[in-house]
């Protein structure tokens, strides 16, 4: 079975503007997204990834994932997604390597 | 002298209350850092309990109500959501040290309204047996959704004077439509209209009525919790927000009280929908505000406006406005 290059990119930012991203996503040439709750540190904050009671919703993390075709793509995507919303929320994108069985799917 | 006195025994009581000892015992909890866990699940079904509780008996009573006594109460709900935030506002734009928007955002989330404190004030004002108008909650939406919507208006026309960026225009409908849509506002919303077309008396009865004062100690206990977990990003934030955070809730209270003191004249708005009338303007929006702001006004640094709220302005009004307001109506009426 033959395996492909591919990119993915991977976006950790306020759960708040979620949709906006994979709005974005959706505009770019991924076919499709993961989003997953996360929690962590950074030099901002530390978000408890727990399931505990928070009076203020929506202040939560989450990890989307989307996967491309090419470096490229990738690039754009992750231009795009910082100036649109990182001036204001806080975010970090990165690009990883990745192989895929099926391009058809990307 | 003696309205000092005797706020300061309904103080002493209030602590004996299990609505404040619930909110001490929370943030204790929270300070020894102790494991005792409320998964999110749970505190969101206690508060679609509570607020339909609150919806449906206040739907109920409209439905027999005189509609033209609540008008003027409505009318002040409304002014108080606009002139709370003008104050704020007006409060950090003196202060030359302090961001202008995170003021403005502050003061948007004190002037809107919470769900928690609503309902610990009702708990409050039936074990004290005074009673309330129960449409009184139904002005909610007309004190919250104006400051929301003016400080986030404010805020923009400021970004767009100091930046002179040509910024998107402010989506008004927009702000509307996310706070109906939080979770507590549509519960109570729902509420008020199932109790209005729906006559759920029975159900009220035996199932959301008795389990409301135990549902509200638990929320109490999670808002204790988070009062003290919010207050590391209070040190983020200037001496002032704690200044504001002590005194806006009790300005804003007084503000309201003197207005509900003239529907009182005017329409027999009775003195437990005054009070009541009261602690909701003092109260700050806990639940659907900060995502409103946050997504509206970006620029703002959420440690500022949600420290403020959640660690100082949600317990003062508690622990201080409910008794407050609570002795300043036996002494006038």
């Amino acid at each position: 079975m033959e395996i492909h290059h591919a990119k993915k990119v991977v976006i950790i930012t306020e759960k708040l503007i979620s949709e906006s991203v994979c709005e974005l996503i959706k505009d770019s040439h991924a076919s499709g997204y993961t989003i997953c709750s996360v929690g962590g540190s950074s030099e901002r904050n530390v978000k408890s990834s727990d399931d505990g009671a928070s009076v203020v919703g929506d202040f939560s993390n989450v990890k989307i994932e989307a996967i491309l075709k090419d470096q490229d793509e990738a690039l754009h995507l992750i231009e795009m997604v910082v100036d649109e919303f990182f001036t204001d929320f806080s975010g970090i994108c990165f690009i990883e390597d990745v192989q895929v069985l099926r391009t058809s799917k990307f | 002298m003696e309205l000092i006195l005797d706020f300061l025994s309904k103080f002493v009581t209030q602590f004996q209350t299990p609505t404040l000892a619930f909110l001490i015992g929370g943030a204790l909890l929270a300070a020894f850092k102790s494991k005792l866990f409320i998964p999110d699940a749970i505190y969101k079904l206690i508060v679609f309990v509570l607020l339909m509780k609150i919806g449906m008996k206040g739907g109920i009573e409209i439905r027999n109500a005189d509609l033209t006594t609540m008008l003027l109460p409505v009318l002040f709900a409304f002014l108080l959501g606009l002139i709370t935030v003008y104050l704020g506002v007006f409060f950090f734009s003196c202060i030359d040290k302090v961001k202008q928007v995170d003021g403005i955002a502050t003061a948007g989330l004190f002037g809107a309204v919470s769900a928690s404190t609503l309902a610990a004030a009702m708990v409050v004002l039936e074990q004290e047996s005074v009673h309330f108008e129960a449409w009184v909650p139904a002005l909610y939406p007309f004190m919250d959704i104006p400051a929301l919507v003016l400080s986030i208006v404010l805020a923009n026309i400021h970004i767009k004077k100091e930046e002179g960026k040509t910024k998107k225009e402010i989506d008004i409908k927009g702000i509307i439509k996310s706070s109906l849509r939080g979770s507590a506002l549509s519960a109570l919303l729902l509420g008020l209209f199932l109790g209005f077309l729906a006559k759920p008396d029975e159900l009220l009865h035996t199932f959301y009525e008795p389990l409301f004062k135990g549902f509200l100690s638990m929320l109490m206990l999670v808002m204790g919790m988070e009062a003290y977990s919010q207050i590391h990003e209070l040190k983020k934030a200037a001496h002032w927000f704690i200044l504001y955070g002590v005194f806006a809730p009790i300005i804003n209270g007084l503000l309201a009280f003197g207005l509900g003191y003239i529907a009182h004249i005017t329409v027999g708005f009775s003195p437990g929908g005054v009070i009541l009338f009261s602690v909701i303007a003092s109260s700050n929006s806990d639940i659907s505000g900060p995502p409103t702001l946050r997504a509206a006004i970006p620029s703002a640094n959420p440690s500022t406006y949600l420290g403020a709220s959640t660690s100082i302005g949600t317990p003062v009004a508690i622990a201080i406005c409910i008794p407050l307001f609570i002795s300043l109506a036996e002494i006038v009426f």
